[in-house]
């Protein structure tokens, strides 16, 4: 589906309104995120069971 | 007042010259220099800006102020020339005032600066290392009242002259009225 795209040309101070096809990026949902005080405790984990 | 020119005018380290367009043109290194304001007065999914010479330019800053419409958290990221392939790096730090998170992505299609709250405002202030021979950097720090986001994102094109940036949102109209964005060039 074309989205609205505002197009400003920043030499001729040109500004246009443009309807065409984007690619929108990915949903927050797929990053990737880590919780430190998750990865924290998989630390404290790991050395209490001398793997590391 | 008018003013005829035919030669460059210098005043200090500044000097203005007539461009290709007819038009006076101040070069000065009297920086940060604006090149655009642009004030966004209807809803739109995303905004170009063009006419960029990041060879020339070098460092650009971006001022951001966004305003989401919709009734969902959206995230708005920074593309350029409109490569929307897995060109772009970035690794970030969230808070949201009691806890830290992080996220890193070595292969995107883009680099997400700026989330905005639903019906609310995200600012962002965003610096773009734009010329070409090494790949090009970005510095942003964001806000929205749920989060406050430290990044870094490279683009991995070492060649091409930076001449357009893209600002899209990750939602159709996500970037709406009053919104705007305000771009300096900080070597030139």
């Amino acid at each position: 589906m074309p989205e609205k795209v505002l197009v400003y040309n920043v030499k001729t101070k040109e500004k246009r309104i443009e309807e065409r096809d984007i690619q929108l990026p990915k949903s927050v949902a797929e990053e990737t995120i880590v919780d430190f005080r998750l990865l924290r405790k998989l630390i404290q984990h790991a050395k209490s069971q001398g793997w590391i | 007042m008018s003013l005829y020119m035919t030669s460059t005018v210098a005043i200090d380290d500044t000097t203005i010259t007539k461009n290709s367009l007819n038009q006076l043109q101040v070069n000065t290194s009297y920086f940060p220099y604006k090149i655009a304001e642009i004030d966004i007065s209807t809803n739109t999914t995303q905004v170009d800006i063009t006419g960029l010479d990041g060879n020339s330019d070098e460092v650009y800053l971006l001022i951001l102020r966004i305003y989401n419409p919709t009734g969902s958290q959206t995230v708005n990221s920074i593309r350029f020339n409109d490569v929307a392939i897995n060109k772009y790096y970035r690794i970030f730090i969230d808070s949201n005032g009691s806890s830290v998170s992080t996220g890193e992505t070595s292969v995107s299609n883009q680099i997400e600066i700026l989330k905005a709250d639903a019906n609310s405002v995200g600012t962002a202030v965003c610096y773009v290392f734009a010329k070409s021979g090494s790949q090009r950097h970005v510095l942003a720090h964001s806000y929205t009242s749920s989060i406050h986001r430290h990044l870094f994102g490279r683009w991995v094109d070492t060649t091409s002259n930076l001449t357009k940036i893209n600002i899209v949102c990750n939602t159709s109209n996500g970037i709406g009225t009053g919104s705007k964005i305000w771009v300096y060039k900080l070597v030139g």
